[in-house]
């Protein structure tokens, strides 16, 4: 590297330095005025979530719900930013067995292993979108009391098996006493049992969902939701598409055989 | 200003792994805003929804990260990265709102804290959309997301000394915005 480059890259680190430390360097006006600019963006963007809009977005799905005919569950997902508060709500706030628990009394697919609270509120939100949804919603209205019907109501007193690993247990337990039971290689929707302080019974194996305690929320059949929402396309590190290739334009292609054979019969007439 | 940079200890990032919720909490909050930020100025349509994707996909992930705390902040920011580049694939890009508004700019011996008063975010925007958008890139995860270049050169696929050559090149172009009477006036690159 050459004494100039050194220079400049030492200039550049002041003025970088300059804006993450929040200071102005000693140099000339207009970089002065660069790294305030530069410090300003800065500021703007580390502009926290806004709690009190993702907030009301949760009060507004818990009135939908709440107050909607049936089926809520549409209601809920119909309801602006539920989606997303969902996921921020999922991954941040609310516990994540009862959430599952909610999300498969509400019909929502449940993979992946409970065994990682996030790793199955993530599946949940990515599988089951409209599910996750209204499940947190349920998990809020619980804890707040925000809800009627809901905040008071059973919550849904279903096992989740999710085919390899342990169960949700009782959701009407305490959080740190709920039992935790394992599942079987097969699906299992078996009810929970046992104390709380108790591991929960393991699932039997593959039989189709049995009957939950009924929620105290009516819930709409699983395809009033709309189809499931996907994960997107997986993430790649590869340069950014949108790569319209122009028809070739000139002579059209020919076929070189066709061309021969057009010569050869000029050729025969001549 | 920003909260400075917060390096995550490897046993926090080892409970995270466990499903520890307290530490997932601990992991959102130092991160998602600066996740947001970065996401909002490169130009997401709905960088709030784009954060969910991201820790949705961090969550998912983080069973397989191996690494320090610094690594995993860049970490974050691939995935930021990539989910970003995987919209714009999907969708027509929006580029950031330019003003049309001639930059203010502060009488010669205006003292600084007048400069910024007459530098408005609008017109700090508009300076940042009329970089290409590699420096736009290095830039703001260098900024924004307080990564070295060391990181961003990981993270865009170049190397170091690229990485180098569009800071400056970013860095002397907003000087040059500054400089001239327009923001919106075409910066040689």
């Amino acid at each position: 590297m050459s004494e100039h480059d050194q220079h400049d890259e030492a200039a550049d680190d002041a003025v970088v330095d300059a804006v993450l430390d929040g200071g102005v360097p000693d140099t000339d006006p207009v970089w002065g005025l660069t790294v305030l600019a530069l410090g300003q963006l800065r500021s703007h963007a580390a502009a926290p979530i806004d709690q009190a809009a993702a907030d009301a977005h949760v009060a507004a799905a818990v009135n939908a719900i709440a107050t909607a005919e049936p089926p809520p569950a549409a209601a809920a997902v119909g309801a602006p930013g539920a989606r997303r508060v969902g996921k921020v709500l999922a991954l941040g706030v609310v516990g994540a067995s009862l959430l599952g628990g909610a999300a498969a009394a509400l019909g929502g697919t449940l993979s992946g292993s409970t065994e990682e609270h996030p790793a199955v509120v993530a599946e949940v939100a990515v599988d089951a979108d409209a599910a996750v949804a209204v499940a947190v919603v349920m998990a809020e209205a619980r804890a707040e009391g925000a809800a009627p019907g809901l905040a008071d109501g059973e919550p849904p007193g279903q096992a989740v098996a999710d085919g390899d690993g342990p169960t949700t247990g009782r959701p009407d337990c305490p959080d740190d006493e709920r039992g935790v039971g394992v599942g079987d290689e097969n699906r299992s929707t078996e009810m929970a049992t046992g104390p709380c302080e108790a591991p929960g019974i393991a699932g039997t194996p593959g039989e189709p969902a049995t009957t939950a305690p009924t929620p105290p929320v009516s819930v709409g059949p699983p395809t009033s939701v709309g189809p499931p929402v996907s994960a997107g396309p997986p993430v790649s590190a590869g340069p950014p598409i949108t790569v319209d290739i122009p028809e070739p334009v000139g002579r059209p292609e020919v076929d070189q055989d066709d061309e021969r054979e057009e010569k050869d019969k000029k050729g025969d007439d001549g | 200003m920003a909260s400075p940079r917060i390096e995550h200890p490897p046993e926090r990032i080892a409970a995270a792994q466990r499903g520890d919720a307290r530490a997932w909490r601990a992991i959102y909050d130092d991160l998602a805003p600066a996740v947001l930020g970065y996401l909002r100025l490169r130009g997401a349509r709905d960088p709030e929804d784009l954060v969910g994707e991201v820790f949705l996909q961090v969550a998912q992930r983080i069973g397989s990260f191996e690494g320090s705390g610094a690594g995993f902040r860049s970490w974050v920011f691939t995935i930021a990265h990539h989910r970003l580049v995987d919209e714009h694939r999907v969708r027509e890009r929006r580029p950031l709102v330019l003003v049309d508004t001639p930059l203010e700019r502060p009488a010669p011996d205006a003292p600084d804290d007048d400069a910024l008063a007459v530098v408005g975010t609008e017109q700090v925007l508009a300076l940042v959309a009329q970089l290409t958008e590699d420096q736009r890139d290095v830039l703001l995860l260098r900024l924004v997301s307080g990564l070295t270049i060391e990181e961003i050169a990981g993270i865009l696929g170049r190397s170091v000394g690229s990485t180098k050559q569009l800071q400056r090149r970013g860095l002397n172009a907003v000087r040059r915005l500054l400089e001239s009477d327009d923001p919106a006036t075409d910066v040689p690159r």
